[in-house]
């Protein structure tokens, strides 16, 4: 079982799952906004939402941060959108997220006895 | 499509976004938006229905701005607006920076301008600075050193100004044992050394030392040890101690050579200990010239004074007639100069009591170590003040420059305000630009100082002796940045109070022709009035110091200079210890070097004039009434070979001078010169009277016309001449006369020298015009450097009085367009502008003439033959300035002249 440093879970805790969930959708191929939203509603099955005073500021930074890359593409005969995909370093960071997140709902289910299986 | 921008933009206008980045932020919204509401109204719902749930998604007004306020793009930097209202004072800071870095870069001749004249002024500053530094704040590389003082004797008969001499030799023993205030007192002396081993023979400086002498100074050496107290007497064991740079340059660092022992003088010494890299003490300049000690002292030897008089006539510890010693001692914690002085006046009063023979109105003084070595720095003090001057000229102008400059920014500086830039923030912007002017100026300032420093080098004056340790050293570019900081503020504060003192209403109506110009001209005048009058001192001193340099120049040194070699030879007693060898040998130089073709006359003497060094003695004149035991007059006494006169060209007023015949048994003969003739002997014939001088009864056989000996300043006092053979001295220096130049025969007189003893080297190989140059070489770099100063200062003020002038004629070609027009003529023109750019200059003359006789009163010590109030040259300083001024004036006058009235006129 990996070892967490408690001070990286405290933070990961703290930001929640959000980054997470929104690396885990753009992972197989870049995706806009609007898809992302719909996305995370429907593989939820409706029970997480995200808004898009919420949403935005956080495709926002990770952008910033470098861990997604934002592009408009046009087609022919539609607006151009913007599409986020996953940078070399933003699969570096999930691949280090999903660990985390493994060990620690791990963790919980052996604390609370939950079965999370 | 419902429009969303409405709903979108208040919610993004509380962040800082760029224009373009909010666009793209509202058009990607609105596309999620618009599907948004495509989904909702695909599920049924009504158009408000749609809109309302769409809207929804951007939760509560604040939402959006709260949760992108953590990123960076919504914290771009607004564009700059300067003056504009404080935020963060680091932040305005380099908001300014970059402003005036851009203001600078539009105006590159105006930077070009002020910068330069900054630089050389600065640059000036630092080099003098760097001097300074060498010669007084890191000289004293000791522990603690303002515990150290030197111990002089004093005596009202000392000239003012003149060096303190040394104390008598029982005194210094006295003090030795019994001293209270001091914790450690040591001595030394002047001495040479002969090195046979490691290369060719060389003469290195030396000094004879007291054990204690390093433990005094707090020096402990890299290798080895230090002198015993056992090894400083007579009969001691022969140790040494040696630099670092001797132990590396001619034993190639052979850390095995403690312990070995070296032939110095022809005497087999031990060397004992190695001193460290940075001890260099004692140095020549540093030290009056009775104590000649070499510019740098290489060998440390032991003094090996007798502990008292054994009839050898050597120095012994209880003499209390021989002074010849330096001391120094260290005093103890705790104990303060005036308490040791205290002390040591009350021993010379005791002393003055119990041997008024020798003591009578003898005192001690005690003189700090620091003040001692900076003996010189009066001087450099002078050439601080001189450099200081010359940056406040090159501040004043830089600072009309500004001023200039704001008239034609009066109009952004009257927008700024408008658009609520506060008066301090606008001076504050002001003023950055002049520190990034004198950053710049002080980078540039530097490359001056390098340059100045290799000048000095070049002159290379002997008295500041420490000049070749001169360097842009962290204290030198400290002092840099500080000019450069005090300078901004000098030449920036006052055009930026004077360009932000506007009315507001009045500028901005009246446009680029700028407000209140009377005010500001004034401003200008008082500047340039300042600027004159700081010229002028400076002028007048430089020229006070070239008029001392060439009557300098003029004086004759009473011999011949040119076409003469000097060296000097220094037999060792080990192998010359009798008076007759040592005469002998010089006696087979003399013959064999007079033999040579191209020789016309060979001597040799004990202390060269001007060479550093001299020997003096009490004498009586035979039938005057005697005189107290120790009051009799004193001369310098000089011994000589007898082609001594011949080489150096000294005339023979009456008499004879020596021959090969006055040898050592044969009468005593004595040459006087005419001071000692005229001052003993007045009226009567000195021919075959007899003095008393050195212990003998000698006859005069002749008179010779006065030389100058200890320096070409001070007028030469009575001399005595002794022929060699009757005072046999194992130091002496060879003077030859020859054709052509002198260095040629260097090789020759060299192997003349090795073909009598293989061991003995010539040292100090030398013409003596370079001898006489080098005496007045402290002059001609004092006077070269005030005058290139003082040249820098002038050419300065006249820029400043021509940018005044052109300014005042562009300002005013109106107005001349007009008078012309009404009939003026060119010369009633020229006759106005000129009368306008010569006001200032007068009223700047005057204040500046005030200011010069106060300054050439300090400068009065260091003048020579030339008063400090010398009508002929301030008045001829007078003169070139006016004439400078007129100049100045004159070509933008002459421009004024050429305004067509019309388009004058029409200029508006």
């Amino acid at each position: 079982m990996t070892v967490i440093d408690t001070r990286i879970l405290d933070r990961e805790l703290k930001k929640g799952s959000a980054e997470l969930i929104i690396l885990s959708i753009v992972e197989p191929r870049a995706r806009h906004g609007y898809e992302i939203s719909k996305l995370i509603e429907t593989r939820s099955a409706g029970q997480l939402k995200f808004h898009v005073a919420s949403l935005y500021p956080l495709l926002y930074r990770l952008e910033e941060r470098g861990w997604l890359q934002g592009r408009w593409v046009e087609k022919a005969g539609q607006r151009r959108r913007r599409f986020y995909g996953l940078t070399a370093e933003g699969r570096r960071v999930l691949s280090r997220q999903r660990d985390t997140w493994k060990t620690f709902v791990n963790a919980m289910g052996l604390i609370t006895g939950v079965d999370h299986a | 499509m419902p429009e969303w921008t409405e709903h979108l933009r208040p919610r993004l206008a509380l962040l800082q976004l760029s224009g373009g980045r909010e666009a793209e932020i509202i058009e990607e919204l609105s596309q999620h938006l618009d599907q948004r509401y495509e989904e909702l109204r695909t599920g049924g719902a009504t158009d408000l229905e749609a809109r309302h749930l769409a809207i929804e998604e951007l939760l509560e007004p604040e939402a959006l701005a709260r949760h992108m306020r953590q990123l960076r793009q919504a914290h771009v930097s607004p564009p700059i607006t300067p003056g504009a209202p404080a935020g963060f004072l680091l932040a305005d800071l380099y908001k300014d920076l970059r402003y005036a870095a851009r203001m600078l870069q539009k105006q590159p001749g105006f930077a070009a301008a002020a910068a330069l004249t900054l630089a050389l002024g600065i640059g000036a500053n630092t080099a003098i600075f760097s001097l300074f530094n060498a010669a007084v704040l890191r000289a004293l590389p000791f522990p603690e050193p303002d515990r150290l003082a030197v111990i002089w004797a004093d005596s009202p008969a000392r000239k003012p100004g003149s060096p303190f001499p040394p104390p008598a030799n029982a005194d210094v023993a006295e003090w030795r044992d019994h001293s209270a205030s001091f914790a450690r007192i040591a001595a030394f002396n002047a001495r040479a050394a002969d090195l046979a081993e490691g290369g060719d023979p060389e003469r290195i400086g030396a000094a004879g030392v007291t054990a204690g002498f390093f433990e005094t100074l707090g020096v402990t050496p890299l290798l080895g040890r230090t002198l015993a107290p056992d090894e400083e007497m007579h009969g001691g064991p022969p140790v040494a101690l040696i630099s670092h740079g001797l132990w590396q340059r001619r034993f190639g660092g052979d850390p095995a050579l403690v312990g070995k022992g070296i032939s110095i003088n022809g005497d087999k010494r031990t060397i004992i200990g190695i001193l460290p890299p940075d001890f260099d003490f004692p140095r020549g300049a540093e030290w009056p010239a009775s104590s000649p000690f070499a510019s740098r002292t290489e060998v440390w030897l032991p003094l090996a004074f007798r502990p008292q008089d054994d009839g050898t006539g050597w120095s012994h510890w209880q003499s209390r007639h021989e002074r010849g010693l330096v001391v120094i001692g260290r005093l103890k914690p705790g104990t303060s100069l005036r308490q040791a002085q205290a002390e040591m006046d009350a021993f010379a009063a005791r002393r003055a009591h119990d041997h008024p023979d020798t003591h009578k109105d003898s005192s001690v003084k005690l003189v700090p170590l620091r003040e001692q070595m900076a003996g010189h720095s009066k001087s450099l003090l002078i050439l601080f003040a001189a450099v200081g001057v010359l940056l406040l000229i090159a501040c004043v102008n830089v600072a009309n420059l500004l001023l200039a400059r704001g008239v034609a920014r009066q109009q952004e500086m009257a927008v700024r305000a408008a658009l609520g830039a506060a008066r301090g923030r606008l001076i504050r912007q002001l003023l950055t630009e002049s520190l990034l002017l004198s950053a710049i100026a002080s980078g540039l300032g530097l490359l001056v100082a390098e340059g100045c420093l290799k000048v000095f080098l070049i002159l290379n004056p002997v008295t500041y002796s420490r000049l070749d340790e001169a360097s842009l050293d962290p204290t030198a570019l400290g002092f840099a940045a500080f000019i450069a900081l005090l300078t901004s503020a000098v030449f920036g504060l006052v055009p930026a109070i004077q360009a932000s003192r506007f009315d507001l209403r009045k500028s901005i109506h009246e446009g680029g022709r700028g407000g209140d110009g009377a005010g500001r001209e004034r401003v200008r005048n008082w500047l340039v009035g300042t600027e004159v009058a700081l010229a002028l001192v400076l002028l007048t001193t430089a020229g006070l110091m070239v008029r001392s340099f060439l009557r300098l120049q003029a004086v004759q040194p009473g011999f011949r200079s040119d076409s003469v070699l000097v060296f000097d030879v220094q037999l060792p007693l080990a192998r010359y210890p009798s008076g007759p060898s040592q005469v002998m040998v010089f006696q087979q130089l003399v013959a064999r070097l007079e033999a040579l073709p191209v020789v016309h006359a060979a001597g040799a003497i004990g202390y060269l004039p001007l060479g550093g060094g001299g020997n003096w003695g009490r004498f009586t004149v035979e039938g005057e009434p005697p005189v107290r035991p120790g009051s009799e007059p004193t001369a310098e006494r000089c011994w000589v070979t007898p082609g001594y006169f011949a080489a150096m060209g000294i005339p023979i007023r009456r008499g004879r001078v020596f021959t090969e015949r006055d040898t050592a048994e044969q009468p005593r003969v004595v040459v006087i010169n005419e001071t000692l003739a005229r001052q003993f002997f007045s009226s009567r014939d000195p021919l075959g009277k007899r003095l008393r001088a050195g212990g003998a009864w000698r006859t005069v056989v002749g008179v010779v016309s006065d030389a100058k000996s200890g320096s070409l300043e001070r007028e030469g006092g009575p001399q005595l001449y002794l022929p060699h053979a009757q005072w046999p001295w194992a130091g002496m220096t060879v003077v030859l006369h020859t054709d052509g130049n002198p260095l040629a025969l260097a090789s020759i007189a060299r192997s003349e020298l090795k073909a009598l003893d293989a061991l003995l080297p010539a040292a100090n190989m030398r013409t003596m015009e370079q001898v006489v140059s080098k005496a007045a070489s402290t002059r001609r770099f004092n006077m070269a450097l005030l005058a290139f100063f003082a040249v820098t200062a002038l050419l300065l003020t006249m820029m400043g009085i021509y940018g005044v002038v052109a300014f005042l004629v562009g300002r005013r070609s109106r107005e001349i367009g007009i008078r012309m027009a009404l009939g003026a003529r060119q010369g009633d023109v020229l006759r106005l502008v000129l009368q306008q750019g010569m006001k200032p200059v007068a009223i700047g003359s005057v204040a500046g003439l005030l200011g010069s006789v106060g300054a050439s009163r300090l400068v009065a010590s260091q003048l020579y033959g030339v008063s400090s109030s010398d009508p002929l040259t301030l008045m001829s300083i007078i003169a070139l300035l006016v004439a400078s001024a007129l100049l100045a004036c004159w070509l933008p006058a002459r421009r004024a002249t050429k305004v067509h009235p019309l388009e004058a006129l029409r200029g508006d």
